[in-house]
């Protein structure tokens, strides 16, 4: 229900007010009007009085002049033209009526009684007469005006009654009216006064949020439901580089990050719908520099009062500090990673060059040395020829170790050797060329898919780890069919995957898998291998950050996958 | 009574070493000598029943190709030998803290020796097996 306005309130307060005062003005109308009639009574009463006592007077100076002489008729006359007079002012009132009628009749008696006389009756006699009738008349016309006095009286007092009651009605009806304006005046007085403390309070508040909106440390806007800036506080400036009316003349749409868009609209999409009343997220703008900034956007829609949806308020908090600590924390835990697996890698590889100094430096040194003490004891030339002999075998292990250790040293210290784009195809051709003998004897294929056309890697040990794969191939393969070799290169995340497939006599992993990269680790009798070859090209990749594993199955073939960085 | 005794080692200059220290030091049984673990375990195998056939004494080396000594320990479990008190000593050039740790968990180990072993030790080890 709408609220009842002041004017409203104010009219309602008057109606009752306005009908009272039409009602005591209709009642002291009346009244006055019943007042007037009845003065008009006493008024027509006097004059009714007078012209009886004329009437009176008369008939005492009619009855002087009978006494002296015998010319009265004229004023006879006179009489019955007034009584006349008199009869036809009284005739609403049948009791005066019949009185004067007597009184009419009475004087016409006297007249005919004094026209009889005239000659024969005797003078006393006709005083006599002439003195009762005069007493009669006097009586008849003293009754009639004490009669009339008393109509008078009660005319009077009706008049007075009347008038005394309209001043009551005006007294009452002025009162009612003071009230009645006071009490509007007081009214009126409050409710301008509430009027004014609510301005004052608006005021107030308005201030308060202009300096809220204003010099808030996170910017504010107030933006229309199409997207143009209406309002923005200088914060926002800073935030976005563009001044208030810069901004003013955009909409938000046009300087947002485009792939950031989608999020917005549907955020801002659920917001008009009433889903919910405000929406928070991050997104990107364009800084007038074209930079990118990262904001922690609130968005609160304000209705109108009609209920409809009015403008959004916005509010932009700047994150892209927070965001570039995030991305460095994240590179710097990326690191951190890169560099645990980097000593994990580097700790495996001195346990594995622990492993090569106890068993095979040890081994052949401790032998010679053994038999170097045997030569001093020994009684026969075929004795010492023998041992000389065997102390022979075992220095040319101990050099061949060693000769095999120097390169893997110098594998693992040329790790800044220069990366070169290695043609993958390119370095099959050549691999293929150097090993064109065996290729043919084992009647091997060749075959290649790569995805990946072109490496990263130092072409040297690229050649070497292609050579050693692939000779391996042809030296493990069935001796009952063709030799066929499959490699391929795809692509991974940051990384190329390399695999090498064969159709060879595959390897038992359960029992060799964890010593295959190992140095002289041999695995199939009858091959005259030294178990270095895995060994130095696990070496090669591990250097340039690079990975190997294997998957064989005996009797199926074996497939090794390599993983290149390519960063 | 000749014991027989065996070598399971692929350095052929310990072979010869352990062979002539074995004769200086007055052993008078057979000796067999393998080069790696799978030669060693294939002739276990082939004799698991006749105890004629299976060795005394046992010197096993750790680092060997296609079978090494650890693995031919693992393989001699699957075994159902004819011979309960067969003596192995795992003999290797590896004073390695991990290895001599390993051989700590295999009870069928009588003992872990650094090589060269000394004549001493040789004696000591053919006493015990009388």
């Amino acid at each position: 229900m709408p609220p009842i306005l002041f004017r409203q309130k104010l009219l309602l307060g008057f109606l009752p007010v306005i009908a009272m005062m039409m009602g005591i003005a209709w009642f002291s109308y009346k009244t006055v009007e019943e007042s007037r009639q009845a003065s008009d009574l006493a008024e027509q009463s006097i004059l009714i009085i007078s012209k009886a006592h004329s009437i009176s007077s008369k008939t005492v100076k009619w009855q002087h002049h009978e006494r002296t002489n015998s010319q009265w008729r004229g004023p006879k006359a006179a009489i019955d033209s007034e009584l006349h007079a008199l009869q036809l002012l009284v005739s609403d009132k049948p009791a005066q009526v019949y009185r004067l009628k007597k009184l009419g009749s009475t004087i016409a008696l006297l007249d005919s009684l004094n026209s009889d006389a005239q000659t024969a009756e005797p003078f006393s006699r006709k005083h006599h007469r002439l003195d009762s009738a005069n007493t009669v008349i006097s009586e008849m016309v003293n009754t009639f005006i004490t009669n009339e006095e008393k109509l008078l009286t009660v005319s009077q007092k009706r008049s007075d009654r009347h008038i005394t009651n309209a001043i009551r009605l005006i007294f009452i009806s002025s009162f009612v009216t003071i009230a009645t304006v006071i009490s509007l005046i007081v009214f009126t007085l409050r409710t301008f006064r509430a009027k004014r403390k609510l301005r004052e309070e608006l005021q107030l508040s308005e201030r308060k949020f202009y300096h809220v909106f204003n010099d808030s440390g996170i910017g504010m806007a107030i933006v229309s439901l199409e997207g143009k800036w209406l309002q923005v506080n200088n914060h926002i400036s800073k935030i976005l580089g563009y001044s208030a009316d810069e901004l003013m003349a955009k909409t938000y749409q046009e300087i947002t990050y485009q792939p950031d868009m989608p999020l917005d609209d549907m955020m801002v999409a659920r917001v008009l719908k009433g889903e919910m009343n405000t929406c928070k997220f991050e997104k990107r703008y364009y800084h007038k520099n074209g930079q990118l900034v990262w904001v922690l956007l609130t968005v609160s829609l304000i209705y109108n009062e009609d209920g409809t949806p009015g403008f959004f308020v916005s509010q932009l908090e700047d994150i892209s500090e927070i965001k570039k600590m995030i991305s460095e924390l994240e590179m710097k835990n990326k690191s951190l990673v890169r560099i645990s697996e980097d000593l994990k890698g580097k700790v495996s590889q001195l346990e594995e060059f622990n492993r090569i100094v106890a068993h095979n430096l040890r081994g052949p040194a401790s032998s010679i040395e053994m038999m170097l003490s045997m030569l001093t004891d020994a009684e026969t030339s075929e004795e010492k020829d023998e041992l000389m002999h065997m102390i022979l075998v075992s220095s040319k292990t101990l050099n061949t170790t060693l000769n095999d250790l120097m390169q893997i040293l110098e594998i693992r210290l040329n790790h800044d050797i220069p990366y070169d784009i290695c043609d993958l195809q390119e370095i099959t051709d050549k691999t293929s060329n150097l090993l064109q003998g065996e290729l043919l004897k084992a009647k091997a294929l060749i075959q290649t898919n790569f995805k990946v056309p072109t490496v990263s890697f130092p072409k040297i040990y690229l050649e070497s780890i292609f050579y050693n794969l692939i000779s391996n191939s042809i030296k493990y393969r069935k001796q009952n069919q063709p030799a066929t070799i499959f490699i391929s290169s795809e692509p991974l995340a940051g990384q190329v995957r390399l695999t090498f497939q064969d159709n060879g006599i595959g390897i038992d992993l359960n029992m060799h898998g964890k010593n295959m990269f190992k140095l002289n680790k041999v695995f199939h009798k009858g091959y005259n291998s030294r178990g270095v070859g895995l060994f130095i090209t696990k070496n090669q990749l591990e250097t340039h950050g690079g990975s190997i594993r294997v998957e064989s199955q005996p009797g199926v073939g074996t497939t090794f996958i390599i993983y290149l960085n390519q960063t | 009574m000749n014991k027989l005794m065996a070598i399971i080692d692929d350095d052929p200059a310990f072979q010869f070493i352990t062979k002539r220290q074995l004769m200086h030091s007055g052993h008078k049984g057979a000796l067999l000598q393998f080069f790696d673990g799978q030669e060693a375990f294939d002739y276990f195998k082939q004799n698991e029943s006749e105890a004629d056939h299976l060795p005394d004494l046992v010197l096993l080396d750790i680092n060997m190709p296609y079978m090494d000594g650890w693995q031919f320990l693992d393989h001699l479990d699957l075994l159902n030998l004819a011979k309960e008190n067969l003596i192995i000593y795992m003999v290797t050039s590896s004073n390695a803290k991990s290895d001599i740790q390993k051989a700590a968990t295999y009870p069928r180990l009588a003992g872990y020796h650094i090589k060269p072993i000394a004549k001493e030790r040789m004696i000591e080890m053919l006493a015990a097996l009388n």
